[in-house]
């Protein structure tokens, strides 16, 4: 399978731009303008254990495009944003299970497991414009549905969470 | 074998129940995933309707100045992109249709619409536009909770899950219905398989195992039988022949439940033939008891069978071989009982007959003789001759000759013509050797002195298998290659051939008196013939057995009987033969009561062709004593 052998070079590649982008210890201090995730657990960079970001502070990480179409839209859409293992690596965060919070206070639960072999990201951009609430922003969880079909069950669609709030880390 | 044909069916018949398992757990759990289903668009609704209260909350408590504008705005938004999703998508398509959905949160969202440039206003306060805009809001609480009554309680959503319930129980019933038909199925293989298997081991009618359970009981060779016994039933053909196959199954099976009954402890008992049985005997068994069973066998088989008109006597022959000193395998023994039941069937009787070495090596020899008769009916064995005795008239200067068959045997010697003509008979060689003999008595015709041919008549015994419908043809063809005439020729044949089938016989025996042939009626007075059978008979000729004429010089009873024979027969237009006169007094004797011809040791033995044409030669000579005078038997040609 194509996946299994892109897996030693995404490593690689996670590994090299881990090393370029540097855990920044800003991110343990609000930033200045509104908060739009909030990310909590063991991380590595905020000993206070948590991890807050603007648009401003995701827009500087990285940048990964996903095409693809969702169970709630009619067409295939490209969206942009941070990608979700990066930014782990990035916050050296530990640990395998994920809780994400939305602004209608919806939650979900999902591993590692999933974003560490594919390209998932924090969508914060659809055909390149920010995206607001009522378009499912500020950060929709985009997992590449059109890309690998694998990912095409409801246990990822739950994963899919719009309007994301926070994220918590546990082991 | 048969072990894994049963595995097989185990494995198969797990494999069905294992599926049907399965089917039954697969179908509740997809029920389940189907009702999971209207659980999404439970959550679907659900979101909906908090969606709408938190942003109408909200509304309200902007109003009451107790909530900033950017929390109405998130909310707005909420509650926005809720309905674009309600309103998009494959999830919850089926919703949209129900109860009017789709309008009212079109209808909402177009509202949301409307009011978007007011509520984002950068001035934003409470006030009175927002009551109005409160009271909008307020007419779609109702409806939205309506959507989630309708889709959750009310006689529709009821249906639904009532039907869903009805469907699986009804898939239930189905499937439970299958593994009953495949259980049903199963059962009805195995005893199906069970009765082929009886079948196959076992004869239908008479209930006992047949020959297949037989053969296999010889791959048992570890088992040793104390005897073994062959029955035959007599007259069971018959029963099949005159009466009908429905008789003969019905005294198979009576014969059949009878051997059942009684047969003895450890023994197996196993039709092998048409009327044919086997009845071993345990190693355990009594040799004296053996003897002592058959004999209850014999006497329970021996009854009348009776149908509507015919009345037919069944017995047993039976054949037992013991095995005393438990050497013998089943096989030998099966050999050795068929042999002894074989002697019975030669003999034309009943009862038990036990095995010995003389059977067998009777058997053998019978057996040998066979295939050298065989080779000497073909030329091929030298040995086959004829020999002709000569019979005296005695009322007129008549000679005649009686055609006797020799065999002399390169190894066994001499072999009694009544044992060669059993032999013939018993093994369809009976036409072959009636042919052989008529074509030596041709040959010996040509090579006879035309003086001495023309002057004798020629006697030629019948055998049973020559007494049919193409005799007379046959007869006629060979009178045409022979020197002699028809008047010349005299059949002599017993009782029994003629009784057989009488019908034909009267036909046969005209044909044959027709070419100019007499027929002598042989044995005469051994047989089982009655008066009226005689009178109506077409022979010319009686010849009385030579029981009667021995020691008639010295019985006067027997001179009596004999006497009376002759009357009888003259008076029905017989001429009379009487055979086995040895001395002078018998030849006076015979005479004396009237006989019209007469054969014996005292005129002559049989002899061959030359031997016989030398004797011809003295006899007729002038020179030597006249026959008539008693006192000068031909000592010389005594035996």
């Amino acid at each position: 399978m194509i996946l299994s052998r892109l897996r030693l070079p995404l490593a690689l590649s996670v590994l090299l731009l881990s090393a370029t982008l540097q855990a920044d210890p800003a991110w343990q201090s609000p930033p200045s303008n509104p908060v739009i995730l909030t990310v909590s657990g063991e991380l590595d960079c905020c000993p206070g254990g948590t991890a807050y970001f603007d648009l401003e502070r995701l827009d500087a990480l990285t940048q990964t495009t996903v095409k693809t179409i969702t169970p709630w839209t009619e067409a295939e859409e490209s969206f942009q944003g941070v990608r979700l293992d990066q930014l782990l690596a990035a916050m050296g965060a530990k640990g395998s299970n994920l809780e994400a919070v939305a602004l209608n206070d919806y939650s979900t639960r999902f591993t590692t497991q999933a974003l560490l072999q594919y390209p998932v990201i924090l969508a914060t951009r659809k055909e390149g414009q920010v995206m607001r609430v009522r378009d499912k922003g500020p950060i929709w969880i985009i997992y590449p549905l059109s890309d690998y079909p694998a990912l095409r069950k409801e246990e990822h669609h739950h994963a899919m969470v719009w309007q994301l709030k926070a994220l918590t880390l546990s082991r | 074998m048969r072990r894994l044909r049963y595995l097989f069916l185990s494995l198969v018949t797990l494999g069905f129940a294992i599926g049907i398992v399965a089917s039954l757990v697969n179908n509740e759990r997809s029920a389940e995933l189907t009702a999971t289903r209207i659980q999404l668009s439970a959550w679907s609704l659900a979101q909906l309707e908090h969606e709408f209260i938190r942003f109408h909350t909200s509304l309200r408590l902007f109003q009451a100045e107790a909530l900033p504008a950017s929390r109405l705005q998130l909310d707005y938004d909420l509650l926005w992109n809720r309905l674009e999703v309600f309103l998009s998508g494959d999830e919850n398509k089926a919703i949209r249709q129900r109860f009017g959905a789709e309008k009212i949160a079109q209808d909402l969202l177009a509202q949301l619409q409307q009011d978007e440039a007011l509520l984002f206003a950068a001035d934003l306060q409470p006030g009175p536009p927002l009551t109005d805009l409160l009271e909008r809001y307020s007419h779609y609480q109702h409806p939205i909770r309506q959507l989630i009554v309708n889709n959750f309680t009310g006689p529709e959503a009821a249906g639904i899950v009532d039907e869903l319930h009805e469907q699986l129980v009804l898939t239930q019933v189905l499937l439970l219905g299958l593994l009953f038909c495949g259980g049903g199925l199963l059962l009805m293989l195995f005893f199906e398989s069970r009765r082929n298997n009886f079948l196959a081991r076992n004869d239908s009618l008479s209930g006992l195992p047949n020959r297949q359970s037989l053969l296999a009981l010889q791959d048992n060779s570890a088992q040793r039988y104390s005897a073994i016994a062959v029955i035959e039933m007599s007259n069971f053909r018959a029963v099949n022949e005159h009466i009908s196959h429905e008789a003969g199954d019905q005294l198979l099976r009576r014969i059949g439940s009878i051997l059942s009954q009684l047969k003895p402890q450890g023994s197996f008992i196993a039709r092998v033939g048409g009327d044919e049985f086997v009845v071993t005997f345990s190693q355990t068994f009594p040799p004296e008891l053996v003897i002592e069973t058959l004999k209850a066998l014999a006497q329970a088989l021996h009854f009348d069978f009776q149908n509507d008109k015919q009345l037919f006597q069944v017995s047993a022959r039976i054949g037992v071989v013991l095995n005393s000193d438990r050497v013998l395998g089943i096989e030998k023994l099966y050999y050795c009982a068929t042999l002894a039941a074989r002697e019975l069937r030669m003999a034309h009787a009943q009862g038990i007959q036990i095995f010995d070495e003389e059977i067998n090596s009777r058997y053998l020899r019978s057996r040998h003789l066979l295939s050298d008769l065989k080779q000497a009916i073909a030329g091929k064995l030298p040995g086959l001759s004829l020999h002709y005795q000569p019979i005296l008239g005695l009322k007129q200067p008549t000679m005649g000759v009686e055609t006797l068959l020799r065999w002399m045997h390169p190894t066994l010697g001499p072999i009694s013509p009544l044992e060669v003509v059993e032999l013939a008979e018993n093994n369809q060689l009976g036409l072959q050797l009636g042919h052989w003999i008529m074509q030596r008595l041709k040959q010996d015709l040509h090579r006879l002195p035309g003086k001495i041919r023309d002057q004798l008549h020629f006697s030629v015994n019948l055998s049973p298998s020559q007494f049919n419908l193409r005799l007379p043809n046959s007869l006629s063809q060979w009178l045409a290659e022979v020197p002699i005439g028809p008047h010349q020729l005299l059949l002599e044949m017993t009782e029994s051939i003629s009784v057989v089938n009488f019908a034909d016989s009267q036909s046969i025996l005209e044909s044959i008196n027709a070419l100019g042939i007499d027929i002598a009626l042989d044995d005469f007075g051994t047989g089982y013939s009655s008066l009226s059978y005689l009178s109506s008979l077409k022979v010319q000729r009686i010849k009385i057995d030579k029981s009667f004429i021995q020691g008639i010089s010295t019985d006067l009873q027997l001179q009596r009987v004999v006497r009376s024979i002759i009357e009888l027969c003259h008076i029905f237009n017989f001429s009379v033969i009487c055979e086995g006169i040895e001395d002078s007094a018998d030849d006076q004797q015979v005479r004396a009561l009237g006989s019209d011809y007469a054969q014996g040791y005292y005129y002559g033995k049989p002899m061959a062709l030359e031997a016989l044409i030398a004797w011809y030669g003295t006899y007729n000579d002038p020179t030597m004593t006249h026959r008539q005078a008693p006192e000068t038997p031909i000592s010389q040609v005594r035996h």
